[in-house]
């Protein structure tokens, strides 16, 4: 089994009921202020965002109210979130993730791919033997084909950075 | 054109070597994205969406259809013999599916589910061929207030019949419509909640929200969850895919009444086809002569629900295909492929793009007959995708969303939506909040606006123009009738619940 950690779903409820209702406010008072309202024969362009604002504002604050534990609750009382080598684990792909998008217009979408795959694969692979130039073939190969696909074949515009004077 | 004529037309545009590719990639496709779990109907189609607009735009089109079929069928697979459904629509197959994998029955099922997929998305057509032109024919009638009562009023229904609680649903609802605000507005042409990013000038695109919700949320929790990772299926061999001739005697009726039941709920906005599997399943338990049996490995808790998913899934083209309105994440796909084509959907499409209304139609024929063909003989193929190791396909796909998404608008801020969208869905997800909501509200928002708008502007300010026609009347009268009746349903499904807890006392 993967080792989790539980937390109470109620109260994890209604933190998000609650950054709703902020959220309403902060929409709904910048509609008001920024954009115009006009009459009844020509509404402007706050009338719908204002409405939006208090239907939000509505649905956090029926998040904040919902009654739990009962016997006809259709939710459970907890979920679970990765704790340990898992949590670790699952945040080291999302930050290779996002370092990949910043170093794709830099160095282009291919090699930033095959960079990616390769991180991510050695993230995710459990067997501890796991050879990298094994890795480093599977993520050249998908990053290649990719390239020849999309941006060769179907004419995809991808970013090429610094390097793409060299490739192809 | 009638409707005969129209589906020869439609077959003749299907039938053409581009079109034929299409319905066949779109259909190879989506299985493989129905087999693999983390990938489900709606990212499968959102990263295909890119690709569409370098086809033509029937071709496109079809291509979508397929995968969204495709993905319907293969979603099964997982569920029959992992007991993990690869899309949320296969979640009742999984229950009796599963025993009867573990009776030795596995290749029979397989085949039960693809035939009732197949009669399920067959028959369907038929129902979409005549109720689409129907409709679009009325639907030329209407203005801007039968369109917002029919917009507003969908997505109240949505709201309400997604599943779970009504703030479950409601709250990301109104984040849909609050992130669709955002940009150009429709009608006069003002710039809204931009912050000075001109990357939000021309709104949140579609594409990077509906990945980041459905395909990198499913795979950081795939991520997460190794369990699943280490679970292998049997291979299944040729020979027992032949189901007995008492199999499939008892598969007929059920997927008889799982495509009638289907079809209803394909015409009512909110998640149709899973919401159609768990209502034939209950049927069956209260219609088969083999009650007692369901749940425990009986063929018609595979067979109803299966038929009754597939042909959901294709009546949910019906308010697509007549009225131009998407109300599900699918459908909200394929409008914007129509728009970025040129295409404006509507009720007019019949008249203005036949080629593409009759041509969709016609392909769905020839989709389910290719899907029949891939799904049984191949099984082998698609049981050993399953087999691909996680850390091999869960970066290939997270790459491929990237390619997706980048490639609608070259923008990189997208990207940067899909990882926000991404980490929103996991959270809602383990949150239960309901996805599909926020998705219909991002795409009818500005519509809703628009028709809101546009009905004052006509009407002078009178707002009893949007409960002045009888169409706009009759849409709210069926909005209250369907809010009515499923509130009916729970109440009454909790007071059996609770007499049930009672007498067990």
């Amino acid at each position: 089994m993967t080792p989790t950690q539980s937390f109470g779903l109620p109260p994890a409820r209604r933190f998000v009921g609650l950054l709703a209702l902020l959220l309403a406010a902060g929409y709904g008072v910048d509609a008001w202020q920024t954009l115009s309202v006009g009459r009844w024969h020509k509404p402007g362009a706050a009338i719908f965002p204002i409405a939006v604002a208090i239907l939000l504002a509505i649905s956090a604050v029926s998040v904040l109210l919902e009654k739990h534990g009962g016997a006809d609750d259709p939710m459970p009382a907890t979920f679970s979130l990765p704790e340990g080598a898992d949590l670790r684990r699952l945040l080291k792909v999302l930050a290779a993730f996002a370092i990949y998008f910043v170093a794709m217009p830099l160095i282009g979408n291919m090699i930033a791919s095959a960079l990616f795959l390769l991180a991510s694969m050695w993230l995710l692979s459990d067997d501890p033997k796991r050879s990298v130039a094994r890795l480093a073939i599977y993520a050249i190969v998908i990053a290649l084909s990719f390239e020849v696909f999309f941006v060769r074949l179907l004419k995809v515009q991808l970013p090429g950075g610094v390097f793409k004077q060299w490739l192809f | 054109m009638n409707s005969l004529q129209g589906l020869l037309y439609g077959l003749q545009i299907a039938a053409t070597p581009t079109n034929l590719l299409a319905a066949f990639v779109g259909a190879f496709a989506g299985t493989a994205i129905g087999v693999l779990p983390g990938l489900g109907p709606v990212a499968g189609v959102a990263l295909i969406l890119p690709l569409t607009f370098s086809l033509d735009p029937t071709a496109g089109l079809i291509m979508m259809a397929g995968i969204f079929y495709g993905s319907m069928y293969g979603g099964s697979t997982t569920a029959i013999l992992l007991n993990i459904p690869g899309e949320s629509a296969s979640v009742v197959t999984a229950i009796d599916g599963y025993q009867l994998a573990k009776k030795g029955r596995a290749g029979a099922t397989l085949t039960i589910v693809a035939v009732g997929s197949f009669v399920g998305g067959t028959l369907a057509v038929v129902g979409v061929m005549m109720f689409s032109s129907s409709l679009a024919n009325l639907a030329i009638l209407f203005g801007p207030a039968e369109f917002f009562a029919l917009t507003a009023g969908g997505l109240i229904v949505m709201s309400r019949i997604s599943g779970g609680t009504l703030a479950s649903a409601l709250l990301p609802m109104t984040l849909g419509l609050m992130l669709g605000t955002i940009g150009q507005e429709a009608v006069t042409g003002e710039t809204r909640f931009t912050f000075g990013i001109p990357d939000l000038a021309e709104g949140v695109s579609l594409v990077p929200v509906v990945v980041g919700l459905y395909g990198f949320a499913e795979l950081m929790l795939l991520v997460e969850d190794r369990a699943h990772a280490a679970n292998r299926p049997e291979s299944v061999k040729m020979r027992d895919l032949l189901p007995t001739r008492t199999e499939w005697k008892r598969a007929v009726p059920s997927w008889l009444r799982g495509t009638f039941l289907g079809f209803l709920f394909g015409l009512v906005p909110g998640p149709a086809a899973t919401l159609a599997s768990f209502a034939a399943y209950r049927l069956e338990k209260a219609t088969s002569k083999y009650a007692d049996e369901i749940g425990t490995g009986a063929i018609e808790g595979v067979a109803g629900p299966e038929a009754a998913n597939n042909s959901a899934a294709t009546a949910s083209l019906v308010p697509l295909l007549a009225l131009g309105i998407p109300f599900t994440p699918i459908a909200a796909l394929m409008i914007s492929a129509m728009l970025v084509q040129g295409i404006q959907p509507g009720p007019l499409l019949i008249t203005q793009h036949p080629e593409i209304f009759w041509g969709l139609i016609a392909s769905a024929y020839i989709g389910n007959v290719m899907l029949l063909a891939l799904n049984i003989p191949m099984v082998g193929v698609w049981v050993s995708l399953l087999r691909i190791p996680h850390y091999l396909f869960i970066p290939l796909l997270l790459v491929l969303s990237v390619i997706g998404t980048y490639s609608v608008r070259n923008s990189i801020f997208d990207v940067w939506v899909l990882l926000a969208a991404g980490i929103v869905g996991y959270a809602f997800n383990k949150l239960k909040f309901q996805l599909a909501p926020l998705v219909v509200g991002l795409i009818l928002g500005p519509n809703i606006e628009k028709h809101f708008r546009e009905a004052l502007f006509l009407s002078d300010g009178d707002p009893w123009i949007y409960v002045q026609s009888p169409i706009a009347v009759t849409v709210w009268l069926l909005v209250a009738a369907i809010l009515i009746a499923g509130f009916i349903a729970r109440r009454r499904a909790a007071f059996a619940d609770a007499m049930a807890q009672e007498s067990s006392l």
